[in-house]
Formats: structure tokens, C-alpha cells, sequence
């Protein structure tokens, strides 16, 4: 039945029919004496052949693929001028991803593009690492500086290229250029052009501006009209142009009448060149007759307005149509009449539209009525405007309703069909290729088929019916390949993280991941790429199966999901995906926007309504976009420039929707966040965000018929409310980050659990595993042992992700957890693991914090683990030198050095490291390096403190001050010890003090790290006060009894805080191994002195009252409110 | 199953209403088109329409033919006119045209059928009736397979319709295109429907037997709208007189008489009563494919299979609908039981 083929008549010419004039254009455009740069502008409306000018140009250059479809052409330039110049593969600008510059670069530098001609070896490889850093999820400024070294090499490949040839490089569809996520920012100058350089849109103009095109001829194609404001900015560039660069402007017409006889006369020498079956005598032998007849020219001349399309589909309408339709069997004077006037003054009249709408009535009919697989894909594809893949028309075509994509079995035979229908199909003028090697249908035809669809009420309501099932086919079919593939990609993740060899203790800093092959990482970065087509095509259906929920679920959480990642550009490609969705009318004609009484009541639609939220979405997306580039103070003027530009809209409604609480809390809590990050007012963001939560919580606790503010109503039942609830989420997360840092833990973990309450109502994201993680930390400086539960959740969340740099977090969190709780085994095993990671994704900052906690936890095991031998000891901490001087090299030199805390940390650490090496050190036998250490220790200890004053910093300046009270102690230096412990004091608030006769302070709304401090130093206190109680000759003496009983009073104390701090706390372990040892030498009157001290201090603080207020272990409560959140409320 | 198809003798006492049609086939008469193409779904009427409209333009004193068309297999679309069965057609035809027309005369056994053809259509045109339409009603066109029918075209219609005198009446499916592009742009079409009044099927059943008692009939089959004279007809035949008794094989042995049915009758039958069975009257492959549960491609099969037997018809783009007629009677086979949809 092939030769039955519908639509066969389609088939374009072999040959170009006409345009000589701008073909020759350009040929001078690439075969021109001067190496400038000659841009070549070929502008039209749809449907007139700007493609197939393009395919002309690169088949004459003699390009394979053009020529397998075309032959090769007898206008070979090739021949005619040599291999003077080349061409890359046709970019086009339909595939979204093509709008970032990353990706756009990554395919004009890849030799592949070229098809070997040239070799862009220095990109490739500078390009890998990128995408490695990307796949990683790597810091954003270290992704920056691997893309902007990317951007050099490539131009450097370029220049090298356009030295050998002269390039050509044909870009399609560029109308898709003008589709600006940002119009609304950019119009009101809230941001600048050149903040949004991570568009290909951008890219280009600048790099015409900046004469980056050396040797080159852009061959530009696009729709006039809604191509015109790029075009515009293109026409600036070339005047603006640093280098003499050329503009030609082909305004493509419409074919003349002679023209349009042209082209049947090529038609049909095609036809007679191919066997003669029925359909090519039926052919042909229309055509004889089309050619000679002059009035039927004429005719189709009118109708078609000589669009190359349009003729080639009423010619096919005319041979395989059931009967020719009524405006196509008129006389010409017929013709005007009912068209209102020749083509002049009818080009466009509502009757001419009213005679094609009947005329390709003929061709939607014949579409749904002729048997055969070809009729089958085109009405696939009529409807699908993404374009499809043989897989998925496999599925969609012979899947039953009730098969999933997952339990289905291809069939590799009826597959082979598809491809084998799909391959013939390519010649036909219906045809336009996809990106990802799909197949989709010129926009004339999209436009055809809703056009006819949607005339009729009935038929509108079947077709989205029709379409519904389709796109839930198709999102099904791309939800699980996502699903594979992230399987597949979570598999290659956990295989490479169970190949990291445990090494020992002294030998840790060799710890590495083992380098893929090259195999290996190709098809690592193919599933990426794949799993980055998959997601975009899931929320493509998505959106339109229901747009006003996908929009904020699906959209919102996929581009979270980038920018978590702080990937800029992909999470630009997702905004980009929903913006060019909106602005596909085709598609959206059949897409179910439910009204809403509201918006009804504002003489709005759903449409204008989406767009407007769009709007929205991309002001706040720009905050947390300046976020993400570490911008804190442009997200912040940002946030504030939309609010004042806000505050001018005339249009009230408008103005209305933009203050909304809810569209407002979204960019104020990204603003908040920033200023968090900066360091500055951090209480007022606390305040702001707590705000911020109430008043969106209030929205999402009525429904939407209820009014909750003026004109605002509730969110329940609203599409927009996962995206709700994700904000206050995000929101609170955000607050316990702000109580985090100043010290309020308590408020801290309840405003984590409030986020994971709200995030556990939706599906799994990396921002559950951050404020998993970021709960954990804060439950670890609590002393709570639970953080170890919290953090390996958040870990099993992201192993799940698959992306390496979150993990190497992870595993960070969870060695500074393990540091804490005295468990340096653990901890050791978790941070080398991320040192691993850290170091395979080359991100300094993860590496920085590995080695500092791996420092610690190498200082802590040789205090914990007896059996060391001293050669043992030496070399562990000779590693730990090591691993914290890189740290602190790492932080105060690369790009994380604006994190001062770490500095401090860093600092304390070492510290700490050389007084625990200066106790073991003995300081008679090589007296130097004895003093070596302790003045590092000192200096070390010193600095942090110092740091942290000038920060006001009083948690860090006080375990600063702790440590060094410690090294004084160890190094015997009385005098530095005794001003150092009343410096510390005068940092503690009275209110947190244990006080004689009084009741014990409350802990509640008190940093916990008081009681920690204290704790220690009451430790340290006892210590001296035993030595002073041996030292004394009689130990019945008043003096001794005295130093006995301020022991007593000091271990009391410090077992006291320790259990405010934490009755878990593992500090509380190391006051008794103390007490015991100094305990042990006492004999039985000494320690009834002990004992009676002991038990009269415990009363004179009232210690019993303590016990109160202490956290019970057992409960269950406690426990739930940590690790859960706050469900009590809701009973 | 029997695969058979019958249809009684064109009886002008027993012919009802279609006076709508009557006055569109006079318009065209009277026009400058040379084709008219009666279409519409198997025992609507489209021959006792040719026949009836033949005898009025005779009856008035126009020139007319009524053709019948050489007989192949429709069921394969490749089954080909063989090249004698043509001939033989063009001698009867050849031999008829020159009884009425003796200066005619196109025998030559040497020649090609288009020729003598062509040539004996320049006769009578010329020589016999200069100036008059001379009307072919051609009938059973849609009987041919898609090959033969082409054939036909090129060979027989086309040089006949190089005078434009000649006129013909044709029928053909619905679905059916005319092949030839210069006889498609002289096209006229007519889709004949179910008749136009409920009362005018009830008249046919009166004239077809007038024993029955039509008022249980229409009690018993409340659902049929009584307006498809094909189905009237069969059901006149099968409707016993006493007491009116649905036989239980109604809906099988009824299709199977309308129009030939494919291998997998029952299966078809078991689909059109589940379409028929559907809330709504319009339905898509998508609708067969879910309450199926087939494959898209299966059930475009199925559609594709049930329009080449024209039980169903394209409503406009991707919709079809069961025929008018046979949808309602099948809703009152439903409401009998005569069938139980297994979907």
C-alpha cells in the first residue's frame, strides 16, 4: 500500500523552484572577498520556504544530509569555488535548549556540528568539564568560571576554524528568539541586557557587537513579524559592531503566478522521474493538466497567496481529495467574487480565510479517513507539536489504554515500520524535523488543523478530549523514560560512590573517587542530557493536560530543581519551555483553562491570568537567580526595584495581582534569604519572614471562596497551592537559617520542622533534603544524637537525585555530626567520602569543609583511641596539619572566601589541633617544637577569636576562648589562663548562669551554646581546682578543703550546664572521664569530703530543679516535635 | 456467517419520498457539471434513486441511459476489471446505443474499448442528438473494487466524457473519490440520507407488505427512527405478521443482508453494538481504543474496515458516527436484547 502513501502529492521539490535572486545573494554573502562577518537575514512570514533556502545553501555547500534528501545539486558550489567554505548542521531554534548559550555553544563547538571539517578540541574538553561540574551540581561561581573558560576556548576553536575556511552557520525558526521570559522586567529597566548573557538571545547580539564572528556568514531565518523585535536588536548589533560587518535582508515573497507554475512544472518532472504506479499517473497527470491550464493556475494562485505550503497541500487536496472543494472548482471571476477582489485587495479578507478554512476542510478529512501508518502519524503528530520520536508513536499507536510505559514490550519490528514511515515522510513539505530527532509538521499545518478543530463547538470538545489522551500517553511515556534514566543515573552514582576505598586514618587525604572511563562519562553526560529532554518533555504535556496546575507544580518544581542545583541556564530552559508554550495559540486552542469566579469578576481569563503569573514567577525566579550567583545585595535592590515598579502600574488589576500577599511573600522571601546570606539585619529578616509565613499561612488555610485579606482569597482548592505551600516552606527553611546563625536553635528546629510539615505534602525535592540537612546541624548543636537519623535521610533524598555535589554535602553535614557527638570514626568515614566526591567535582568549598572536618576528626580519634601507638599519633597528626592548612588555604584564597564563619571555624580548629598535639608532645624532650606548637596553637586560637569579635560573633569568640583557656591550662601558663577564663565570662548574659540559693535558668529562648561553653569551662575549672587540692602538702589543710570543695562546686556546675546544654550531651562523658581519673587517687575520708561538698553544692544550685526542666529521653513527644515538626496543632 | 447482500428488484409502486433530491438531480440537469455522484451508505437507495430518477428524465424526453456496471469482488481494492469482462461490457453497450442511434457506430474488435468508446460517444453526439444532453445513469459503482473502478474511469467514463453533452449519474460510496482529475473538476455530489420523514419509512413498510402491523413494530423496535429504506425493506422481511416476532439472529442476518459482511462479522457486529451502546453519537479512535481496550492502531483498523463497509460515516476531522438508521436500530436491537455489547 505505500504507493497509496497519503499526502504523497506533498512531496517538496527536488530542485528550488525560483528565489535565484536571493540564493545568489547568498552565495555572494559566503563567497565574498573579505573575511567580515556578512549576516544574511532571510525574513518572511510562515510556509514561504526559509528552511528550504537553508537546506538550498548547505546542499550546494554539499552537505550530506541535504543531499540525501534533495540529491546533490547542479549548482554545486563546492565545484565552483573549492572547500573555501564550510557549514555547520542547521541549528534550530524550536528546541528549547538551543536558547541557552551553554548549550547552543556546546553545539556550535562541536565538531560533530561540523561534521569533522573542523576540530573544536580545546572546547570539547573545556566544555566536558563544565558539564561535569553542572552534572555535579558544582558551586555556581565554579560552574561560571568553567563556562566562561569554555566560552574562550571556543573562541579561540573559532578563530583557528574561520582561519582555515570560511564558516557558515544557518540558524532556523530564530522568531523563537523574541520570546523574552523577562519582556516585563527588561521594558521597566529592572534588569540590565547583560545580566541575561545566558541566553543564546543575548549571546549572539554580543558577540555580533563585539566582531566575534570572524570569517563567518550567519545565515539567519525567521518569521518577520513576531521575529521583528529580535531582528531589531540583531540590526542595532550590526551597527554597533566593533568590527565591519555586513546585514543583507532577504524578504522572502510569496511565489508570482509564473512562479507558481514554476514550481508544478518541477513537481512533476520529480513525478515522471519516479516508477510509474497509480499515484504517480494520478500525479502527473494532474499537474499536465494544472500546468496548462491557466484560470486553474490562477486560481490556486489566489487561494494559496502563492505560499509554497499551502500550493503544494491544495495540489494534494486537488489529486487525493474525495471531491475537489467547492472555492477550487470556481471560475477566477467566481474566485474574486467570493473572495472580495483579486489577490490584492483579498489577501487576507475574512472571506478568503472562510474559502481556504473550506478548502482544508478537504485535507483534515482526508487525514483521519485514509487507512495506513502514514495517516496514523500525522494524526499523531497534528496534535503533538513538540514533535515525536518513533518510540513514542510505537507507543502511542499500539499501546492498549490499560498498558503503562513501563510494563509495555516494543515491538522492534513494528518499530522498524515507524522509522521506515517516518524516513520516507522527511521529503514531504508538511514536514518540519524537531529537536532530539523528532518529527513534527510546519506551523501552517498546526494552524490548519486547530483552525478546523476549533470551528465548531463539537468538534472542539472531541479534539481536546482526543488531545487529553494523547498527552497523557506522551507525559506517561516521558515520566517513566525519566524515571529510567534517573534510576539509571542514581545506579551510576551509587556504583561510583561504593568504589571509594576506605583508606587508614594517616593516609585519608588519598581518598578518591575512581576516575570513569571515558565510555564511561560519555554516557554519563548522554543520560544527563536525556534525563534534561525527558523532564522538559514532562512538563511540556503536563502543561498542557493542565496548565494551571503544572505551572505551579510540575514547572515550579523542575525549575527548583535546577536552581537548587544553581544551574542558571537549564533552570532558564525550563522558564523558557513555559513561555513558549503560552505563546503557542495551536496548542493552547485545545487546552482545558478552568475559569475562576474571581478572575471571571475581574473581566480576566484564565490566559491572561497564567501569563501574568508567568510575569511573576520570572521576578522571583531573578531574585533568587542573584542569589544563586552570589549577587546578595543586586537581590536585594532587585526585590526592591519590582516593588517600586510594582507600586507605579496604572492598571489595577495588574497592580493588584503583583502585590498579591502571595506573589509578594515569593519574592520577599528570597530577598530575605539574601540578606541573610549578607550578613546584615539578620533579626529584621528573621521578623520579616515570620511575617511573611503568617500571612501566606493564613492563605492557605481558607479555601477560594473565602476572603482572607482585602480582595485576596484562599488557596484551597486552588492550582496554585502546592506552589503555596512550597513557599512557606521555603520561607521557613529559610527563617531557621536566619535563627541558625543567631544561635537560636531551639526556634531554629521548630521553624525546620514547620518547612519538612509543608514539603512532606508533596513529592520529594532536594529542598527537603536541604532543610533535612540543615535540621540536622542545628540538631547536632543542640547535642542531639537524632541528627545522625535527620541527616541520613536527607542523604538517602539526594542519593536518590543523583546529583554528587549535594551529596558531598550530605556527607559533610554528617562528618561535622559525627565530630560533634565524639564519634571520629564515623565522622572520618563521612567527610573523607566527601572529600572524595568534593575532589572528583573539583568544588573547592566542599573540599575546604571535608578537610576541616577530616582534621577533626583525625585530632578526635587519637584522643579517643587509646591503642594509638605514638608513631601512630604522630602521623595522624601530621595528616590533620595537612588537611586544615589546605582548608584554610582553600578558604581564605578561592572563591569561597567570603564565608568568614569558615575562616573562624578553620582558625579554631587548628588551634585545637596544635594544643591536642602540644599535650602530647613532650615538652622537655625537643623543647622547640613544643613551643612551636603552642604558639601556633595560640595564634591560631587567637585569630578566631578575633574573627568572631569583629563579626560579633559570641558562640565562635567563646569557643574560641574556651580552647584557648584549655591550651593555657595544658602549657601550664596560670597568668594567660586566668585573664583568658574572665575574658570569657564577661561574654556569658547573667540570665544563663547557675546562681547559689536560686532556681537554675530556663533554657527555653537561650543559645544553647552558653550552657556548652559554660560547661567546659567549669570543667576546666575543676581541674585546677583538684591540681590546686594536690598540690597542697596536707590535704586536710583549710586551703585544701577549700580547693577540694571548689572542685566539688565546679564539677557540680559543669555537669550541670552540660545537662541544660544536653543530657545527652557527649561533654557530660569527658567531665566524668576527668572527675574519675583525679576521683581515683582519693581514699575514703578524701572522698567523703567529696561526696559531702558534692552533695552541698548540688543543693545550694538546686540542681534537683534542673531534672524538671530536662529534656526527657524518653520522650516521645520531644522527639516527634524534632524530627517532624508540629502535628499537635492540627488536632 | 453468511457474507451475502441483498437488495430487491427497483419497484416503482413500492418507491417513497426523495423528492428533495429528485429537484437537486433536475438542478443539476439543468447545470453545466457533467458528473453527479450519488453517495451514501449501502441501502439507502442509491440504485432505486438512479432508477427512479432515469425513468423521470426518460419520461420527460430527455436522452438516458441506465448502465449497469461489470461485476468484480469489491472486497479486495485490487481486484482488476479483466480486460474481456470490459469488453463485453462496451459491446452491450455499443450494441444498445447504435439501436437507437444507427448513424453510430464504434464496432471495431481492433481497437482499444476507450476508443470505440470515445468514438461512438462523438457519434451520437454529433450525428444522432447535436446540441442534446444525453444522460448515462451509471449504477453500482460502488461495487467495484478501487482498481477496477479506476480502470473504468480511465477506459470507459473518460472517453465518453470528451463530449460534453454527456452526462452522467453515478453512484459511488461516500468515501469514494472520482480518480480521474479532469472528470473530478466536472463533479456534481450528491450524499443521499435516511429518508426525510419517519412517516415515509412507515409508508414503505405499508407498501412493502400491507398486513403488517406496524404499530407493534414501531412499539417493539421503539428506538429505529424507520427512515433507512434498506433496512425497512429487510425488516419488512423478517418481521413476522402475527403478533410481530423479533427473530433472535434480527441484527446479524439484517447487516449481513445491507451490505456484505467482513470474515470477522461477529466481532463487528459485537463493535457497532458497543458504538451504539456509547453515550454519545459521535465518537473517535480513541473512543474504540478505550472501551475496547486496543491499540490506536487497532482501532483504526477497525475504523477503517467498518467505513469501507460504510456502516459508519466521517462527521468532520478524527469523528465518525454510525450510520443514520442503522445507529437507531441498533439502539432498539440494544433495548431487545437482540444484542448484548461485550465492552
Amino acid at each position: 500500500m505505500r504507493e497509496e502513501a497519503l499526502l504523497a502529492a506533498t512531496n517538496q521539490p527536488r530542485e528550488l523552484v525560483s528565489r535565484s535572486a536571493e540564493m545568489r545573494q547568498i552565495e555572494a554573502g559566503i563567497y565574498q572577498p573579505s573575511s567580515d562577518c556578512h549576516i544574511v537575514l532571510i525574513a518572511g512570514p510562515g510556509g514561504l520556504g526559509k528552511t528550504r533556502m537553508i537546506e538550498e545553501t548547505l546542499r550546494r555547500l554539499g552537505h550530506e544530509s541535504m543531499q540525501q534528501v534533495y540529491g546533490r545539486s547542479p549548482q554545486n558550489w563546492q565545484s565552483q569555488y573549492g572547500n573555501q567554505a564550510i557549514a555547520c548542521n542547521l541549528l534550530d531554534f524550536s528546541d528549547i535548549r538551543l536558547h541557552s548559550r551553554d548549550f547552543f555553544l556546546e553545539t556550535i563547538g562541536n565538531s560533530m556540528t561540523w561534521n569533522g571539517a573542523v576540530a573544536f578540541n580545546r572546547h570539547e574538553t573545556a566544555r566536558a568539564r563544565q558539564r561535569r561540574l553542572m552534572d555535579a551540581g558544582a558551586a555556581y561561581s565554579l560552574v561560571q568560571k568553567a563556562t566562561e573558560a569554555a566560552e574562550i576556548d571556543f573562541r579561540r576553536d573559532y578563530h583557528t576554524a574561520a582561519g582555515q575556511y570560511r564558516l557558515v552557520v544557518p540558524l532556523d525558526t530564530t522568531e523563537q528568539l523574541s520570546i523574552i521570559s523577562s519582556g516585563w522586567l527588561l521594558e521597566r529597566d529592572l534588569l540590565e541586557p547583560n545580566e541575561i548573557a545566558f541566553s543564546t538571545q543575548q549571546w549572539l547580539v554580543d558577540q555580533i557587537e563585539h566582531g566575534r564572528f570572524p570569517n563567518t556568514t550567519l545565515l539567519i531565518a525567521g518569521r518577520a513579524e513576531e521575529g521583528e523585535p529580535y531582528f531589531e536588536m540583531l540590526r542595532a548589533a550590526v551597527e554597533k559592531a566593533r568590527k565591519p560587518t555586513t546585514l543583507t535582508v532577504l524578504k522572502l515573497e510569496p511565489f508570482s503566478e509564473a512562479e507558481t507554475r514554476s514550481f508544478f512544472v518541477s513537481l512533476r518532472d520529480d513525478w515522471q522521474k519516479r516508477p510509474q504506479n497509480n499515484l504517480a499517473q494520478d500525479v502527473a497527470n494532474t499537474l499536465d493538466v494544472l500546468i496548462d491550464d491557466e484560470e486553474q493556475l490562477r486560481l490556486l494562485h489566489l487561494y494559496t497567496g502563492g505560499q509554497p505550503i499551502r500550493l503544494s497541500l491544495y495540489t494534494d487536496i486537488l489529486i487525493e481529495g474525495r471531491t475537489i472543494p467547492e472555492p477550487l472548482q470556481d471560475s477566477l471571476l467566481q474566485a474574486y467574487d467570493r473572495v472580495g477582489g483579486d489577490e490584492g485587495a483579498a489577501a487576507e479578507s475574512s472571506e478568503m480565510l472562510t474559502a481556504r478554512q473550506e478548502i482544508e476542510g478537504e485535507f483534515v478529512r482526508l487525514l483521519f479517513s485514509q487507512p495506513g501508518l502514514r495517516s496514523q502519524i500525522l494524526q499523531a503528530l497534528v496534535r503533538a507539536t513538540r514533535g515525536l520520536k518513533a518510540e513514542q508513536l510505537h507507543f502511542v499507536l499500539d499501546s492498549k489504554p490499560d498498558d503503562t510505559p513501563a510494563s509495555w514490550q516494543p515491538n522492534p519490528t513494528r518499530l522498524g515500520e515507524i522509522e521506515a514511515e517516518l524516513a520516507a515522510m522527511q521529503s514531504m513539505s508538511l514536514i518540519k524535523p524537531k529537536s532530539g530527532g523528532r518529527t513534527g509538521l510546519q506551523d501552517e499545518v498546526y494552524r490548519i488543523y486547530a483552525e478546523h478543530m476549533n470551528s465548531t463547538e463539537v468538534n472542539r470538545q472531541a479534539e481536546m478530549t482526543a488531545r487529553q489522551q494523547l498527552y497523557l500517553r506522551l507525559r506517561d511515556w516521558a515520566d517513566s523514560n525519566r524515571q529510567r534514566v534517573q534510576a539509571q543515573r542514581t545506579a551510576y552514582i551509587r556504583h561510583d560512590l561504593s568504589r571509594i576505598r576506605q583508606e587508614r586514618p594517616s593516609t585519608i587525604l588519598n581518598t578518591h573517587m575512581p576516575k570513569p572511563t571515558a565510555e564511561e562519562e560519555l554516557r554519563r553526560n548522554q543520560l544527563l542530557s536525556e534525563l534534561q529532554d525527558l523532564d522538559l518533555e514532562y512538563l511540556h504535556y503536563n502543561l498542557l493536560l493542565n496548565p494551571d496546575t503544572h505551572f505551579n507544580d510540575t514547572y515550579y518544581s523542575l525549575a527548583n530543581k535546577q536552581n537548587r542545583a544553581l544551574n542558571v541556564a537549564s533552570g532558564a530552559v525550563v522558564q523558557s519551555e513555559v513561555w513558549r508554550l503560552l505563546q503557542d495559540k495551536f496548542a493552547f486552542a485545545f487546552v482545558a483553562l478552568e475559569p475562576r469566579a474571581a478572575t471571571s469578576e475581574r473581566g480576566e481569563n484564565p490566559a491572561m491570568v497564567l501569563h501574568r503569573a508567568a510575569q511573576q514567577d520570572d521576578a522571583a525566579t531573578w531574585v533568587l537567580r542573584f542569589w544563586m550567583t552570589k549577587q546578595y545585595q543586586r537581590a536585594i535592590e532587585f526585590a526592591d526595584a519590582v516593588d517600586t515598579a510594582v507600586a507605579e502600574l496604572a492598571d489595577e488589576n495588574e497592580r493588584r495581582s503583583w502585590q498579591h500577599t502571595f506573589a509578594r511573600g515569593q519574592r520577599h522571601c528570597w530577598r530575605e534569604f539574601a540578606r541573610i546570606y549578607l550578613g546584615e539585619g539578620i533579626p529584621e529578616a528573621v521578623e520579616r519572614l515570620q511575617i511573611i509565613v503568617r500571612e501566606l499561612t493564613q492563605l492557605a488555610q481558607a479555601d477560594i471562596h473565602t476572603e482572607v485579606f482585602p480582595g485576596e482569597n484562599g488557596f484551597v482548592g486552588h492550582p496554585a497551592y502546592p506552589r503555596l505551600i512550597f513557599t512557606i516552606a521555603n520561607c521557613y527553611t529559610v527563617m531557621g537559617n536566619g535563627l541558625n546563625v543567631l544561635g537560636d536553635y531551639r526556634d531554629a528546629v521548630a521553624a525546620y520542622g514547620a518547612a519538612l510539615k509543608y514539603l512532606r505534602q508533596l513529592p520529594p525535592t532536594d529542598q527537603q533534603a536541604t532543610t533535612l540537612s540543615n535540621l540536622s546541624r542545628t540538631l547536632v548543636e543542640m547535642g542531639k544524637k537524632r541528627a545522625i537519623r535527620v541527616c541520613n535521610e536527607g542523604l538517602q533524598l539526594r542519593l536518590n537525585a543523583g546529583e554528587l555535589l549535594p551529596i558531598a554535602s550530605s556527607y559533610n553535614t554528617l562528618g561535622q555530626i559525627m565530630n560533634e557527638l565524639h564519634q571520629p570514626r564515623e565522622a572520618l568515614r563521612a567527610s573523607a567520602t566527601a572529600f572524595a566526591i568534593a575532589g572528583e567535582v573539583g568544588d573547592s568549598r566542599a573540599t575546604g569543609l571535608s578537610l576541616m572536618h577530616i582534621a577533626e576528626g583525625l585530632r578526635r580519634l587519637v584522643r579517643e583511641d587509646q591503642s594509638l601507638t605514638e608513631t601512630d599519633v604522630d602521623e595522624i597528626y601530621r595528616t590533620a596539619e595537612q588537611a586544615i592548612g589546605q582548608a584554610q588555604e582553600i578558604f581564605m584564597a578561592s572563591n569561597a572566601r567570603h564565608e568568614a564563619i569558615r575562616a573562624i571555624e578553620i582558625n579554631i580548629e587548628t588551634g585545637c589541633l596544635y594544643r591536642d598535639w602540644l599535650a602530647r608532645t613532650v615538652a622537655t624532650a625537643v623543647p622547640d617544637i613544643w613551643q612551636q606548637r603552642l604558639g601556633r596553637a595560640k595564634y591560631f586560637l587567637e585569630s578566631g577569636v578575633k574573627g568572631a569579635q569583629q563579626l560579633g560573633l559570641i558562640r565562635f569568640e567563646l569557643d574560641g576562648l574556651v580552647n584557648l583557656a584549655w591550651t593555657f591550662y595544658l602549657a601550664g601558663d596560670a597568668d594567660n589562663l586566668a585573664q583568658t577564663l574572665e575574658t570569657a565570662d564577661t561574654l556569658f548574659p547573667p540570665d544563663v548562669r547557675l546562681r547559689p540559693e536560686e532556681q537554675p535558668p530556663t533554657t527555653h529562648n537561650k543559645p544553647f551554646f552558653f550552657f556548652q561553653q559554660l560547661s567546659k569551662l567549669y570543667s576546666l575549672r575543676g581541674r585546677l581546682a583538684f591540681d590546686s587540692y594536690f598540690a597542697e602538702a596536707d590535704p586536710a589543710s583549710r586551703t585544701a578543703q577549700h580547693n577540694l570543695d571548689r572542685a566539688a562546686e565546679a564539677y557540680v556546675l559543669s555537669l550541670g550546664y552540660a545537662q541544660l546544654f544536653s543530657p545527652r550531651s557527649v561533654a557530660i562523658t569527658a567531665v566524668y572521664d576527668a572527675l574519675y581519673d583525679y576521683l581515683k587517687q582519693l581514699d575514703a575520708t578524701q572522698l567523703t569530703n567529696f561526696y559531702r561538698y558534692e552533695q552541698q553544692q548540688r543543693t545550694r544550685y538546686n540542681l534537683a530543679a534542673i531534672k524538671a526542666q530536662l529534656e526527657n529521653l524518653g520522650d516521645l513527644q520531644d522527639f516527634l516535635l524534632d524530627c517532624f515538626g508540629d502535628y499537635y496543632s492540627e488536632i | 456467517m453468511q457474507l451475502i447482500r441483498k437488495r430487491k428488484m427497483y419497484n416503482p409502486d413500492q418507491f417513497v419520498g426523495r423528492t428533495t433530491e429528485q429537484a437537486y438531480l433536475r438542478g443539476w440537469a439543468a447545470g453545466r457539471k457533467q458528473l453527479l455522484t450519488i453517495t451514501g451508505p449501502p441501502g439507502i437507495g442509491k440504485t432505486w434513486f438512479v432508477n427512479n430518477s432515469y425513468q423521470q428524465l426518460k419520461a420527460d424526453g430527455q436522452i438516458a441511459y441506465l448502465v449497469n456496471l461489470p461485476i468484480t469482488d469489491p472486497r479486495n481494492d485490487q481486484n482488476a476489471l479483466p480486460p474481456e469482462v470490459l469488453q463485453d461490457w462496451a459491446s452491450q453497450l455499443l450494441i444498445e446505443l447504435n439501436q437507437d442511434c444507427p448513424q453510430a457506430y464504434g464496432f471495431d474488435l481492433g481497437r482499444e474499448v476507450s476508443s470505440q468508446l470515445e468514438k461512438m460517444a462523438q457519434d451520437i453526439c454529433q450525428r444522432c442528438w447535436p446540441g442534446q444532453s444525453i444522460f448515462f445513469f451509471v449504477d453500482g459503482g460502488d461495487l467495484l473494487s478501487q482498481v477496477a473502478w479506476r480502470q473504468f474511469e480511465r477506459q470507459a467514463i473518460e472517453p465518453l466524457a470528451r463530449q460534453a453533452a454527456i452526462r452522467f449519474v453515478i453512484t459511488l460510496k461516500t468515501s469514494q473519490p472520482i480518480k480521474s482529475f479532469i472528470l473530478k473538476r466536472r463533479e456534481q455530489r450528491l450524499e443521499l440520507g435516511t429518508l426525510q420523514a419517519r412517516e415515509q419509512g412507515l409508508q414503505q413498510m405499508h407498501k412493502l407488505n400491507p398486513e403488517l402491523d406496524l404499530a407493534h413494530c414501531e412499539y417493539i423496535l421503539a428506538d429505529y427512527t424507520w427512515d433507512h429504506p434498506g433496512l425497512n425493506m429487510l425488516l419488512v422481511e423478517h418481521l413476522h405478521g402475527d403478533g410481530v416476532v423479533l427473530p433472535p439472529d434480527l441484527v446479524t442476518t439484517v447487516l449481513s443482508e445491507l451490505e456484505a459482511l467482513p470474515e470477522n462479522g461477529s466481532e463487528t457486529i459485537n463493535l457497532l453494538a458497543c458504538l451504539a451502546h456509547h453515550d454519545s453519537d459521535t465518537w473517535s479512535a480513541d473512543t474504540i481504543g478505550q472501551i475496547m481496550n486496543i491499540s490506536l492502531a487497532q482501532a483504526w483498523e477497525w475504523i477503517n474496515l467498518l467505513n469501507h463497509h460504510s456502516f459508519i460515516t466521517n462527521v468532520g476531522g478524527p469523528n465518525f458516527k454510525i450510520t443514520d438508521g442503522l445507529r437507531q436500530f441498533l439502539r432498539a436491537a440494544l433495548g431487545q436484547k437482540l444484542i448484548e455489547p461485550k465492552c
